[in-house]
């Protein structure tokens, strides 16, 4: 029994760490452009397969496929942002908050149907990063998920390095809190929109790739993942990383802990994502801007 | 039409014509000369296009009209970002600390444009903490959470840290207790002094005419009258009178 337990706390932590990548990557996009990214699931699903084309067309090893889902992520955020997000930009644009509704809900419909046109809707699984489990006494994980929980907790904490230690990190900062304000002190917020954009889709991008062999890859893969990235970044604060990465962890473990002890085990997953929204619901209910919240955030 | 430095003009505008919406225009032909060594501010009622002429002069709005020189060069189309490039600050309305990061954090962003020179960098922030030693005592402090005072006595660090020759000061008292009000007002004559050319907007009338050298008096985006500090203190009250009663 408590081998059980420490199992699917492992195996929650396991998926409660891509939780936090895939959410830290949305809750900086919210931070600095002020709009809820609907397209962050669809380029978590492009990062898987661009590792497993990566791998399998290029011949590249499995790890390397890791970096080049976050190269190829980062790029193509920056395309959707030169040619769809730069009206955010204009005191010309009103609403803007809607328009990001609806040119990353356009973009999400198109991507996943181009991923269905060109990838076919048969689940591809790449090769796995580590093969094996990991086996103590009772106690089973298998090394992909060690793998990627590991490298997960690495690129979290780069993410936390860069923008808490380094001047980039105190500039975004700034812009997310006032543009104008940036402005005066001479910080060209146009360039960190950019930064904040690829930065979530390389993080979105990354975590696919990590999880790739682990839940195999299909065009709809990030639609749950997305789901809960967004009742994590509410949950954690609306903008706030580190509020995104607690949230994270404690989604994963909370979800995976409901499953495992839910008693009818056959309808326990079908339930799983109600339960986080239980959670939240909450925790709202306690603090309504989430644990790290700041209020007022929009768009000037 | 040459602007000769030799007069201590820092910077000046001519004939701005500016608004927030296509066809209405609030700043219907201002002009203005911002001097070194000089305080000069713009009175007027409320809504009248103070704010606005400001943030024309910074590059946050464009004007439709109009010319804005420092040095001989056309400031018109830098963008806001680049002005303190060319030696121009600008402390708006609403202050523009950054309420969620520290003291330091923010007095580290005001010399963002030239952060790879430490030494400066350091020197200037020496500097800032022993003209404001509050700020030093707080320097860990989120700048958000101190108060109305503390936050403009930062935001005019920040805005020193780049050494600008002409600082636009927009209402640096507006809901400030007037204790510490009349503080700002003197950090401000005493950056003139410094030489600074300074432009204040204000409506905080007495305020600004005890600092000020010369007077604009603003009314709907037009210049009403304008003339040295004396002409104006006389008659406080004949100046705003002419406001509420010319239409
Ligand atoms: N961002 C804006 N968009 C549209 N109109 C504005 C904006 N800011 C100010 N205005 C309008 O411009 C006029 C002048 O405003 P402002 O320059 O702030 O006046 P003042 O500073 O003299 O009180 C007012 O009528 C105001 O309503
Ligand atoms: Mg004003």
């Amino acid at each position: 029994m408590l081998d059980y337990l420490l199992s699917q706390l492992l195996n929650g932590l396991v998926i409660g760490v891509i939780y936090a990548v895939i959410a830290a990557g949305l809750t900086i996009i919210f931070s600095i452009l002020k709009i809820v990214n609907f397209a962050h699931g669809e380029v978590f699903m492009a990062g898987g397969y661009f590792s497993y084309f990566a791998i399998a067309l290029l011949g590249l090893p499995a790890l390397m496929g890791i970096p080049a889902a976050m190269l190829l992520c980062f790029l193509m955020s920056l395309l959707i942002e030169r040619t769809l997000l730069t009206p955010l930009y204009s005191p010309k644009t009103e609403r803007k908050g809607d328009y990001g509704v609806l040119a990353t809900f356009g973009v999400s419909i198109l991507l996943r149907n181009l991923a269905l046109l060109v990838f076919g809707s048969y689940p591809l699984r790449p090769p796995s990063f580590w093969s094996g489990s990991l086996i103590v006494g009772a106690i089973y994980l298998t090394w992909d998920r060690v793998f990627a929980a590991g490298f997960g907790v690495l690129l979290l904490a780069l993410l936390v390095w860069f923008m808490y230690r380094t001047p980039w990190g105190e500039a975004l900062n700034a812009v997310g809190q006032s543009r104008e304000s940036a402005s005066i002190v001479g910080i060209d917020s146009t360039r960190f929109y950019r930064l904040a954009f690829g930065l979530g889709g390389a993080l979105a991008g990354a975590a696919g790739a990590l999880v790739g062999p682990i839940y195999s890859l299909s065009p709809s893969m990030g639609l749950a993942p997305d789901t809960q990235a967004f009742a994590i970044v509410i949950l954690g604060g609306m903008g706030s990383v580190p509020g995104a990465i607690i949230a994270g962890l404690l989604i994963g473990l909370c979800e995976n802990m409901f499953v495992a002890f839910f008693p009818d085990p056959s309808r326990a997953l079908t339930y799983a994502q109600a339960f986080s929204l239980v959670v939240l619901m909450i925790v709202l209910l306690v603090r309504p801007t989430g644990f790290f919240g700041r209020r007022h955030m929009a768009m000037e | 039409m040459p602007v000769s430095d030799s007069n201590g003009i820092e910077l000046t505008a001519r004939d701005l014509v500016a608004g927030y919406v296509a066809g209405i225009n609030i700043l219907n032909g201002m002009s203005v000369d911002v001097l070194r060594g000089e305080v000069r501010c713009v009175l007027g009622p409320n809504g009248t296009g103070k704010s606005t002429l400001l943030k024309v002069l910074f590059g946050f709005l464009q004007p439709v009209s109009g010319e804005i020189v420092r040095n001989g060069k056309s400031l018109v189309d830098v963008p806001s970002h680049r002005m303190g490039q060319y030696g121009v600050t600008y402390l708006p309305q609403r202050p523009s600390i950054f309420p969620f990061q520290t003291v330091e954090a923010n007095l580290r962003l005001g010399t963002w444009q030239f952060r790879k020179n430490r030494a400066l960098a350091a020197e200037r922030t020496e500097a800032a903490y022993a003209r404001f030693p509050v700020l030093r005592e707080r320097r860990r402090q989120l700048a958000g959470t101190m108060s109305g005072g503390q936050q403009r006595q930062l935001e005019f660090a920040r805005a020193l840290m780049t050494d600008p020759a002409v600082m636009l000061i927009d209402e640096p008292t507006a809901s400030i207790e007037p204790r510490v009000a009349a503080q700002i007002y003197e950090l401000i004559a005493g950056l003139a002094r410094d030489g600074k050319a300074i432009l204040l907007v204000d409506q905080n009338i007495k305020g600004a005419l005890g600092i000020a050298d010369h007077v604009y008096v603003m009314r709907t985006g037009t210049l009403l009258e304008e003339g040295p500090r004396a002409q104006f203190t006389a008659d406080v009250e004949h100046l705003v009178a002419r406001w509420l009663y010319t239409r």
